[in-house]
């Protein structure tokens, strides 16, 4: 954190306090603004990039309290949001929950369900840990679809219909912008104070050596498998908006390729700073936006004119994008930009 | 009646257990050298597949091709090596597997784009004959991939073993520091290990494509051979003709008896099933080095 010169703490809650100046405060407010704003001035294909990359911020942000914080790797983290957008449009659709339940019960369900698959981080951990956590995406995606019909819908998935608050019926994707984005903000505020909590703490000390961890008296099989818990709350709250917004729950959206972008945004944004898991979001999900743009004219270009290449070109660029930043800016995106918030306050001096 | 559905099933189990075998020997060869787990081993199963596909459709003699597929994978393993892994020399054990991870969407995606999604017939490079064994048919092509798997497998056990570059890449395997301070080239002993690794691959291909239909989505066979992998131990390598042969038999007994119960989840589902439980009871496989992390 670097301070404007004469910004200083008199107290200890000011010292704490995450919005410290009148500035910060006034960017927050405009950020906001903008953030309301943005459907009157976007087209709707961009609207619907937002409230798709608002969804995504929340899952991601579930998996950096996972990874960037507690340091468990996951390659399973759009099965769980699998899970929450099934559980979620079973409350919604059998059991006629109104709105905001229905994401709740997915989250709660998704949590639970991350819960019984970061159990063996009791035993083991390290990439090991990992192939757990892919072995719940291949149970996810061959099992739900050959459970009974009538439980999840077998091959067809579970058709949502439009959610109804206060008797208006949101159906449009505006109506689903300013759906997701109060459960976005909501979301980050949570994970920010997540991690400036107790539990966060205590995540961060199992990251960085849980021996010593336990030594000083954090029960770390707790927070290990506590921390699959919020993570997969996190992704069911973002696979049940998804099932809202796709108006459908569907095995097929929750792939492990998914997965692994997720990953990759974790990666390029930053690991274990929530301003990271935003900014890779955000990246990322603009850069497969332009690439689904931009695939159709290079397919023309390619001999055999194939069609269909947006898909593997995001898979390429976005592998190339997570071995570049491995390589070259294993601190992501958010050290890139508290270098440059430094260099902008000491500006025209160095240092 | 039961014993031929039981001969059935240990023929079928056993000739995929040779496969998943053949690439579970790919994720032991790279991590007993390196210590990098390389979950994109389908993925460069799947390149061998295609590139040899390109090659016989030139034209060209089979063993030809195949000889040039293996070159080519040779090259790829260096050049993942050369411009992956060296520069990631130091980091932890999970930058490099997620390296990897960013690989398998490289390869995968490159593989979508180059030869498309639609399946395409692997010519016969084995033979087409079947044998009748009792009332069970027993395919050639099978017969002998099997072989030249076990074959590869035990000719890989006996160089890691006992020659003194396989020793040298063992002696990578338990410390870079260590080896490295004892004279031993780290990085020509990663980039030898996935080279072979590649060339490996060009030989599960050829072995087990042949007379199939196939498209890019063979390299999910790389997922079912995780349980192999880890059931062998990840440093052993003769173990995971062992540990294949347990899942294929045991997957091919689920298909024949749990599938009609299940539409044929339990199959699916067995591998990963075995997969928690290894992780759960036995972490570090039958053969493996007991050396997993515990908190």
């Amino acid at each position: 954190m670097y301070r404007a010169c004469g910004s200083f703490s008199e107290t200890y809650s000011d010292d704490m306090a995450l919005m410290r100046t009148r500035w910060q405060w006034l960017a927050l407010a405009i950020l906001m603004v903008g953030l309301v704003c943005y459907p009157l001035v976007a087209s709707s294909g961009w609207i619907r990039f937002a409230t798709i990359t608002g969804i995504t911020i929340i899952s991601v942000l579930g998996l950096q309290i996972l990874v960037g914080l507690t340091g468990q790797v996951s390659v399973g983290q759009s099965a769980f949001m699998g899970i929450g957008a099934y559980f979620g449009a079973i409350a919604a659709m059998k059991f006629h929950m109104p709105f905001p339940l229905p994401i709740l019960v997915g989250a709660t369900g998704a949590a639970i369900v991350g819960v019984l698959f970061g159990l063996p981080a009791a035993r083991i951990k390290g990439f090991y840990l990992a192939l757990t956590t892919l072995a719940a995406q291949f149970v996810f995606q061959f099992t739900i679809v050959r459970l009974p019909d009538s439980w999840f819908g077998g091959s067809a998935g579970i058709s949502v219909a439009p959610p109804v608050i206060f008797g208006v019926q949101i159906n449009s994707t505006v109506g689903f912008y300013y759906l997701t984005l109060p459960f976005t903000v909501l979301a980050v505020f949570a994970a920010l104070f997540i991690m400036r909590s107790r539990v966060g703490r205590a995540l961060i000390s199992v990251r960085d050596n849980d021996l010593a961890a336990e030594v000083t008296g954090i029960n770390v099989i707790y927070y290990k498998v506590a921390a699959f818990g919020l993570a997969s709350f996190f992704a069911g709250l973002a696979g049940g908006l998804l099932a809202y917004e796709n108006k459908l729950a569907h095995f097929e959206q929750f792939t492990l390729f998914e997965s692994i972008w997720y990953l990759g945004m974790l990666i390029v944004g930053g690991m274990g700073s929530i301003l990271g898991a935003v900014l890779g979001a955000v990246s990322l999900r603009f850069v497969q936006e332009i690439l689904a743009l931009v695939s159709p004219r290079m397919a023309e270009l390619l001999p055999g004119a194939r069609y269909d290449i947006a898909f593997p070109m995001i898979n390429v660029v976005l592998g190339v994008l997570i071995i570049v930043f491995l390589i070259y800016q294993p601190r992501g995106l958010a050290h890139l930009y508290r270098r440059g918030e430094r260099y902008a306050r000491v500006w025209p001096f160095p240092y | 009646m039961l014993w031929e559905t039981l001969l059935r099933v240990l023929v079928s189990g056993i000739a995929n257990g040779a496969i998943y075998a053949s690439v579970a020997v790919g994720f032991s060869i790279i991590y007993r050298s390196g210590k990098v787990f390389n979950i994109a081993q389908g993925e460069m199963l799947m390149l061998a597949t295609f590139m040899a596909m390109t090659f016989f459709g030139m034209g060209m003699n089979h063993w030809v091709a195949l000889a040039l597929t293996a070159t080519a994978m040779g090259l790829l393993g260096l050049g993942v090596e050369r411009f992956v892994l060296r520069p990631l020399v130091g980091q932890s054990e999970m930058a490099l597997f997620m390296a990897t991870l960013g690989l398998l969407l490289v390869l995968n995606g490159l593989g979508v784009i180059m030869f498309g999604t639609e399946p395409r017939l692997f010519p016969d490079v084995l033979g087409t004959e079947r044998w009748l064994v009792g009332t069970v048919s027993i395919k050639q092509s099978a017969v002998l991939g099997t072989a030249l798997v076990a074959g590869s497998v035990a000719g890989l056990a006996w160089f890691f073993r006992s020659t003194r570059t396989g020793l040298f890449m063992t002696a990578v395997a338990e410390s870079h520091q260590i080896a490295r301070s004892l004279g031993v080239n780290v990085q020509r002993s990663i980039g030898l290990s996935w080279a072979i690794a590649g060339v490996v691959a060009t030989i599960s291909a050829a072995a087990f494509m042949s007379g199939r239909s196939v498209s890019p989505e063979i390299a999910s066979i790389a997922f079912v051979a995780l349980p192999v992998v880890l059931l062998s131990g990840l440093e052993s390598i003769g173990g995971v003709m062992l540990g294949g042969i347990i899942v294929g038999v045991g997957q091919s007994m689920a298909a024949a008896w749990l599938d009609p119960y299940t539409e044929g989840g339990a199959s699916l589902l067995f591998p990963f099933a075995l997969m928690m439980l290894i992780l759960l009871f036995r972490p570090q496989g039958l053969f493996g080095w007991k050396r997993v992390e515990r908190i």
